[in-house]
């Protein structure tokens, strides 16, 4: 239960002369809620961005479930099983609903040219694979009735489901999100956490960056906190919010502050 | 769907028919370039409609096309057949190459890439003079005759047997188009158009489908080279020029980009108005140009779209 999926060792990322990462060290066991949390500028989407293969040059090592992902290219890394979601928001706006999720279903999805063309067995079974998946995937997030729809025609709040149906379309063993309750309401961030819960029940891991607390408190198992690019805390909700570094890092030294 | 079909039907009964009825010269002629231009049309809203990369350098692999099956006619006394297949393999390998350099660039650098390859590849044309004669062009390419023994002979240097090749050919380009678009490589093309990063971050190799994409289309535009050299049976640098390039793209965007139709709709319409214009005489092209100014402000969905919404509100009409 307890073996690591993903192990962050001594990660730095340099911006010119900025660590906007500066040896961050953790690590995320199987099937777990883990959260990313700091102030702006923390270094979290970095961190993202790093995990996923987006960036360059960053030392330390990344390793997903024993292998190494530093110099693999983003695709490589989702195909291993490591999918993020954006914390601006991010579909294929001017397709339908439907082929959203089929596009991102491609991973799983193994056809040559020679079976496009002669429209072989195999592409036909794909075809079918990736629309029953589809519509698996529509019915748990619930946009099935939108599924003609264009996704930029989506109001915002079920764009944001969208980006999480597109998501789990790629199969991840490992889900990041980055901020999926960003501009929602009371009752659509109600929604985005039962959403969350449930992926994580069919098994997948999952790394939430957020800023909501009581989502980040009720919904995670342990807590990453980052403040200027670098680890300050690590635990269980209670510890964290009680931790005196964190309350510095978010709310100021009163002393400091009197003094200015 | 329904009216989709009879439509589809329709139309290639049409171009079947069409020779039987308008057997006049400048008809079939007007019919083949017709013909010509809707490959290219292809083979431009592949890359265009589909990834989103804009390329305005196409006549470098139409013009690539048509000089190697040329050269090879002329020097080697290859048949067209032959020709045709190596001048697509000879502009696919060019396309290969242009998506290797465009690896990162995208947009406005891409665009600017292509203009570079086709510029670049007239001036070979026009100084490589040992090779391609340079601006006095080659002359003198054959077609193939095909002896069918005691039925007669098939002279593609007809008009009507080299219109009929062109049709199979341009059915067999849409039909692989077709296929194309819909299967999972067809959604790795939008989602380079519609969200690269995305398309990424859920495991799609979007550098690897730009690379295939340029070549299908490069290899479709080179064939079209080939039988346009093959039917005017003279070329000279000018196939590598701007203006083919541009014109196709109009027909692209025109027609409708990112649908099977468009493309060939827009074909047809931009290649026979700047005939319809004549009897405006010398102003006939800057007229052309004001159309397309207007039709790109006012349609920019392009022409199928609005064919299309006219026909549902007609049918709207017709219910009420």
């Amino acid at each position: 239960m307890n073996e690591a999926i993903l192990c962050i060792d001594h990660l730095t990322v340099r911006f010119g002369g900025l660590a906007a990462v500066n040896d961050v060290s953790f690590t995320i066991s199987r099937n777990e809620i883990v959260s990313l949390i700091g102030p702006n500028g923390a270094g979290k989407t970095t961190t993202f961005n790093a995990v996923t293969g987006f960036l360059k040059r960053i030392s330390g090592s990344i390793r997903f479930e024993g292998e190494e992902l530093v110099s693999l290219k983003p695709h490589q890394i989702a195909r291993k099983g490591i999918v993020r979601t954006y914390q601006i928001t991010s579909l294929f706006p001017s397709i339908s609903v439907l082929e959203n999720i089929r596009t991102a279903h491609h991973a799983k999805e193994h056809e040559t040219l020679f079976d496009v063309l002669f429209n072989t067995r195999r592409k036909r079974q794909t075809e079918a694979m990736t629309l029953k998946k589809a519509h698996e995937i529509l019915d748990f997030i619930g946009l099935r009735e939108k599924e003609k729809l264009l996704g930029s025609n989506l109001p915002y709040g079920e764009q944001r489901l969208l980006e999480m149906g597109i998501a789990l379309a790629a199969e991840p063993r490992l889900l990041l999100l980055d901020e999926p309750s960003a501009g929602l309401n009371d009752t659509e961030t109600q929604r985005m956490k039962e959403l969350i819960r449930k992926i994580r029940e069919q098994g997948v891991t999952i790394l939430l960056v957020e800023h909501d607390m009581k989502l980040v408190m009720g919904i995670s198992d342990r807590i990453v906190v980052l403040n200027f690019g670098k680890k300050i805390a690590e635990g269980a909700p209670e510890e964290i919010r009680k931790d005196p570094e964190v309350i510095k890092a978010y709310l100021g030294e009163r002393r400091r502050d009197a003094k200015r | 769907m329904k009216t989709d079909r009879i439509i589809t039907i329709l139309c290639l009964v049409g171009a079947i028919v069409y020779p039987l009825v308008l057997r006049d010269p400048y008809y079939m002629h007007m019919a083949i370039l017709v013909g010509i231009y809707v490959l290219l049309a292809i083979s431009i809203n592949l890359l265009l409609g589909y990834t989103g990369q804009l390329s305005l350098g196409h006549a470098a692999f139409f013009g690539v096309g048509a000089y190697v099956s040329s050269l090879l006619y002329l020097n080697m006394k290859i048949e067209m057949w032959g020709g045709m297949i190596l001048a697509l393999f000879a502009s696919g390998l060019l396309g290969y190459i242009a998506a290797k350099l465009a690896f990162k660039l995208r947009g406005a650098y891409f665009v600017i890439m292509t203009i570079g390859i086709a510029e670049v590849l007239k001036l070979v044309g026009l100084n490589w003079v040992d090779l391609t004669k340079g601006p006095m062009g080659l002359t003198d390419i054959g077609v193939p005759r095909i002896d069918l023994g005691g039925l007669g002979v098939i002279d593609f240097a007809n008009k009507v047997p080299y219109y009929y090749l062109i049709l199979l050919i341009v059915l067999l380009c849409f039909f692989f188009q077709y296929r194309l678009v819909h299967s999972s490589f067809g959604r790795a093309f939008i989602s380079i158009r519609e969200n690269e990063d995305l398309a990424e971050s859920v495991g799609i190799n979007c550098y690897k489908y730009l690379v295939i994409v340029v070549i299908i289309s490069a290899s479709m535009a080179g064939l079209a080279g080939a039988l346009y050299a093959h039917y005017v049976s003279f070329i000279d640098p000018g196939v590598f020029g701007f203006f083919i390039s541009v014109n196709a793209v109009v027909m692209v965007i025109g027609g409708g980009q990112g649908t099977l139709v468009g493309p060939i709709l827009g074909a047809i319409l931009f290649t026979l108005i700047p005939e319809w214009l004549r009897f405006f005489g010398n102003a006939r092209m800057a007229v052309y140009a004001l159309l397309v100014i207007f039709i790109v402000i006012f349609m920019p969905k392009g022409i199928l779209h609005y064919t299309k919404w006219l026909l549902r509100l007609s049918r709207r009409e017709a219910n009420e």
